[in-house]
């Protein structure tokens, strides 16, 4: 980073941003025949090199200037950045010995450079910007940024996307009329308007491809090349609008103070793929814009000293909340007629994290072995609700459990959330308290999943404890442990409630006061504390049924396997990262 | 220090005043539908063209699509038996079925990029009017598999540039049309005598059109008062004139049947595998026969 800055006239800078970044990736490997990689087939080695090079220059011209009750920050910006990746790759097989590993291609017996891996990418963005800011008498506030954005990857003619933001703050604290009110110390509006937008789509989206095949005339090869993917010549920016209001206060001189703020933001356009018909040929999905979400949410942060100390060694007690909540919404799919698209999880009217799968009624006990063969099953497999499928309208039970009988159960998003921050403080004592709630919103656990072996009940090792179904135990919990038990239809053991409170860590500490340390020099301190996480977790669903943690570890991750159902943006809790709790004692010693 | 500033500045500004360059996209490494507009981007539609019958004979599709349930074949390695069973779950998510549609119209696709770009392309006048001939037979060859199995079809005869989501089926009497009409526009410009194995021929386009007429005839929409007529010409000129087309029957009918004997003389066409493939099964042409 490098930047340069003058002041022309007085109240006017220019100051000059370079940013530099350059990576270079070396990836080579050689696997023998006899290591498990290859398992006895013939070795194999590759190359594999990739170089980035990007930069970030902007130009930031600034003005501010004052005069009487005005206050005037101006603010003009351009920027360009660029990003320029090449990457190769060669693989070889049957290199004659294997020291030769990956230093000498030209002796191995099959040479080939693979699709995947040989790229050149570069994209670009340009960006002008231009920011009023004006204050009046510390009263009124007002900003008005004009922006426009450019990018590379999106359609000629369509690269270009403006947006305005606007912002209003009205200091009322420092109107006339409040400033003999002791109760009031601070008090504040805002309200804005402004518009983010998103270009995250790969380079050259919009310009369509070709991919190779391989044919042979007799002994003469050849190649050919199909259209695998088609242009696109409208593709323009996705942009989100946000509205947003807020309340800053302050009470009782700033003994309770806190905020209020509210947002709503719509994202129209959305950068989504569309499947084209297979008979226009081309096998590849397009990106369009389309589809429309929404975004409401209400945070609340509330901070009070209940005890004030009476002197400097005295008790204190400071209390620190918050709450917030977001409900999100697609409003929008690919196709304005379409409600729903399954394979992407995505329904009309519910989050994009919607769970989407079959309704769990309970386990099939002894006395309903009959009803339960009508649909495969047997007392202890799981009884799932049939709805759909028959009658007219296909809105009625038609006897069997098809994917029509799954509808939208639940999603990652909780009703509210929140914490609270405790801290008391007595001389050289300091306890904190921190908690964390959530209320509401589904969790997935692949634990509870006979698709993960732990909750199969079989075979020697260790499984969860859960309460599993035997003739003896007609529990509508768990089916009956079954090794072979069908896996697509078992995500249902899996939901729940993602309801918790926890304490999130306990804070202790001790101050020695320094006069003791006097002898060590004059700025010693001596400091002791410990402090524990997670160590409590109350009203959680999921913990009372066996769960150790109901805070997803795996958002994002690795789908869970055997079947449709879980959506990539699910609260998930896996195996892979195991919950920790963790003590910490210390010593914090300065002289 | 000053002039520093204004020398940024100005860099800044005309740089971005110059944007509509610097957000050009060049594809340095990709494939654009602008080759297919050249002399070897034509050939290579034609090869792809070519490519994707694999999709089709070189699996267990010919045989599950076309004789599943009969005494001809069941099924094979590939394990699949929903077609040879007339299970009722199957169809919509069978591979088979779904693969010879799609791969049908990538096939169709591309025979129209040979169709659209040969002439001018710039190729010498008679490379593209070979092209032009081989795309049109197996133009015909895909669209004939294809309203055999599926009926009304969408019937692209244009190269797609340009993507839409709409696709509207054309009655098959017309499908049947268009193919004949390609088929006797091929077989002026096909050599009697392939150039390299498994490249389309005058002979192949004959046979093809015979059998064309021969579905046609019974097809409740398409069928016309010649069909009949019209498949025992083709077929007639064909056996009439098979040494003018290299063609002969094999003195033991059953050498037909050898393996690697896919480019006998009592071929008309295959649908070429590479020999470097270590099993004999994959190494068989599919063989259209007399």
């Amino acid at each position: 980073m490098l930047y340069g800055e003058v002041t022309i006239i007085e109240g006017l800078k220019n100051r000059v941003n370079l940013g530099l970044d350059i990576s270079d990736d070396k990836y080579n490997n050689f696997y023998g025949s006899n290591t498990p990689f290859r398992d006895g087939k013939l070795n194999s080695a590759q190359i594999k090199n990739s170089d980035n090079f990007s930069y970030t220059l902007e130009n930031l011209l600034t003005y501010d200037k004052e005069f009487g009750m005005h206050r005037l920050n101006v603010t003009a910006m351009g920027s360009i950045q660029e990003s320029t990746t090449i990457s190769s790759r060669m693989d070889a097989s049957n290199v004659p010995v294997n020291y030769l590993q990956y230093y000498n291609f030209s002796r191995a017996e099959d040479v080939f450079a693979p699709e995947n891996d040989n790229n050149y990418t570069a994209w670009a963005l340009a960006s002008v910007m231009a920011r009023v800011n004006y204050v009046y008498d510390d009263r009124y506030m007002l900003t008005v940024t004009g922006r426009a954005d450019g990018s590379s990857r999106l359609a000629a003619g369509n690269k270009w996307h403006s947006y305005p933001a606007l912002a209003v703050g009205w200091n009322i604290m420092n109107e006339s009329f409040l400033r003999d009110v002791s109760a009031i110390s601070n008090l504040k509006l805002r309200l804005g308007y402004g518009q983010t937008s998103n270009t995250a789509i790969n380079p050259y989206s919009t310009l369509g491809g070709l991919s190779g095949s391989f044919y042979n005339f007799g002994d003469a090869g050849v190649r050919g090349y199909y259209v695998s993917s088609l242009p696109n010549f409208d593709l323009s920016w996705e942009f989100t609008n946000t509205i947003n209001a807020g309340l800053d206060f302050g009470f009782l001189k700033g003994r309770i103070t806190g905020s209020v703020d509210a947002y709503m933001q719509g994202t129209n356009n959305i950068l989504l793929q569309k499947e084209l018909p297979a008979s226009q040929g081309v096998p590849g999905a397009y990106y369009e814009n389309v589809g429309k979400t929404e975004n409401r949410g209400l945070e609340l942060i509330l901070n009070g000293v209940v005890i004030s100390p009476s002197s400097k060694d005295g008790f204190a007690w400071e209390l620190n909340t918050n709450l917030f909540l977001n409900r999100e919404k697609i409003v929008e799919l690919q196709d304005p007629s379409i409600t729903r698209d399954v394979g992407n999880g995505w329904f009309v009217g519910y989050p994009s994290s919607a769970i989407y799968d079959y309704v769990k009624l309970g386990i099939w006990q002894l006395d309903e072995a009959d009803e339960a063969a009508l649909y495969g099953a047997k007392p202890g497999d799981i009884k799932l609700e049939d709805f759909a499928g028959g009658g007219v309208n296909g809105d009625e039970p038609d006897g069997v459990i098809t994917a029509d009988d799954r509808r939208v159960l639940g999603s990652a998003q909780p009703d509210f959330q929140g914490g609270f921050t405790s801290t008391f403080r007595y001389k050289g004592f300091d306890l904190s308290v921190v908690t964390y709630f959530r209320v509401g919103g589904m969790i997935v656990s692949a634990l509870h999943m006979p698709t993960d072996y732990v909750n199969r009940l079989a075979g020697r090792h260790n499984g969860i404890k859960v309460d599993y179904w035997t003739p003896d135990n007609p529990t509508n919990d768990m089916p009956q442990p079954n090794a072979t038990i069908d896996a697509s239809r078992t995500h249902v053991l899996g939901y729940f409630d993602g309801t918790f409170f926890k304490i999130r860590s306990i804070n202790l500490g001790y101050d020695l006061n320094s006069k003791h340390l006097a002898f060590l020099g004059g700025n010693s301190s001596l400091r002791i504390f410990t402090s524990i996480s997670d160590p409590f977790i109350f009203f959680s669903p999921y913990v009372k049924a066996g769960g150790v943690d109901p805070e997803p570890n795996a958002v994002n991750h690795e789908t869970i396997s055997g079947g449709e159902g879980v959506p990539q943006r699910a609260l998930k809790i896996k195996l892979d990262t195991p919950p920790t709790r963790r003590i910490v004692l210390g010593v914090n010693f300065k002289f | 220090m000053k002039r520093i500033a204004y020398l940024a500045l100005v860099l800044v500004f005309t740089s971005i005043s110059s944007c509509t360059d610097f957000l050009e996209e060049e594809p340095k490494s990709l494939l654009t539908a602008k080759y297919l507009e050249t002399p070897s981007g034509v050939w290579s539609a034609l090869y792809s063209t070519y490519s994707d019958l694999r999709y089709f004979y070189g699996g267990e599709s010919a045989l599950s699509m076309t004789v599943a349930g009969t005494d001809e074949f069941q099924k094979g390695p590939d394990g699949s038996e929903e077609l040879n069973l007339y299970s009722n779950s199957g169809l919509l998510t069978n591979g088979q079925v779904s693969s010879t549609w799609n791969w049908g119209y990538t096939a169709i696709n591309s025979a129209n990029a040979v169709l659209e770009y040969a002439h001018s392309s710039g190729m010498p006048e008679e490379d593209a009017d070979l092209c032009v001939a081989e795309a049109k037979y197996l133009r015909a060859l895909w669209y004939f598999l294809l309203v055999q199995m599926y009926g009304d079809l969408p019937l692209n005869l244009e190269f797609i540039t340009e993507p839409s989501t709409e696709a509207y089926r054309t009655p098959a009497a017309e499908v049947y049309q268009a193919i004949v009409t390609d088929l006797k526009e091929a077989i002026d410009d096909l050599p009697n005598i392939a150039p390299q194995p498994g490249r389309a021929t005058a002979a192949a386009a004959h046979h093809l059109l015979a059998k064309v007429y021969l579905a046609k005839a019974t097809h409740a929409t398409a069928k016309e008062d010649d069909d009949y007529q019209n498949a025992f010409n083709h077929s007639t000129h064909l056996i009439d004139n098979a040494g003018a087309y290299g063609l002969a029957l094999l003195k033991d009918f059953a050498d037909v049947h050898t393996p690697r004997n896919e480019h006998s003389s009592e071929i008309l066409f295959t649908v070429e595998r590479n020999t470097d493939i270590v099993s004999d099964i994959q190494d068989l042409c599919l063989i259209i026969s007399i």
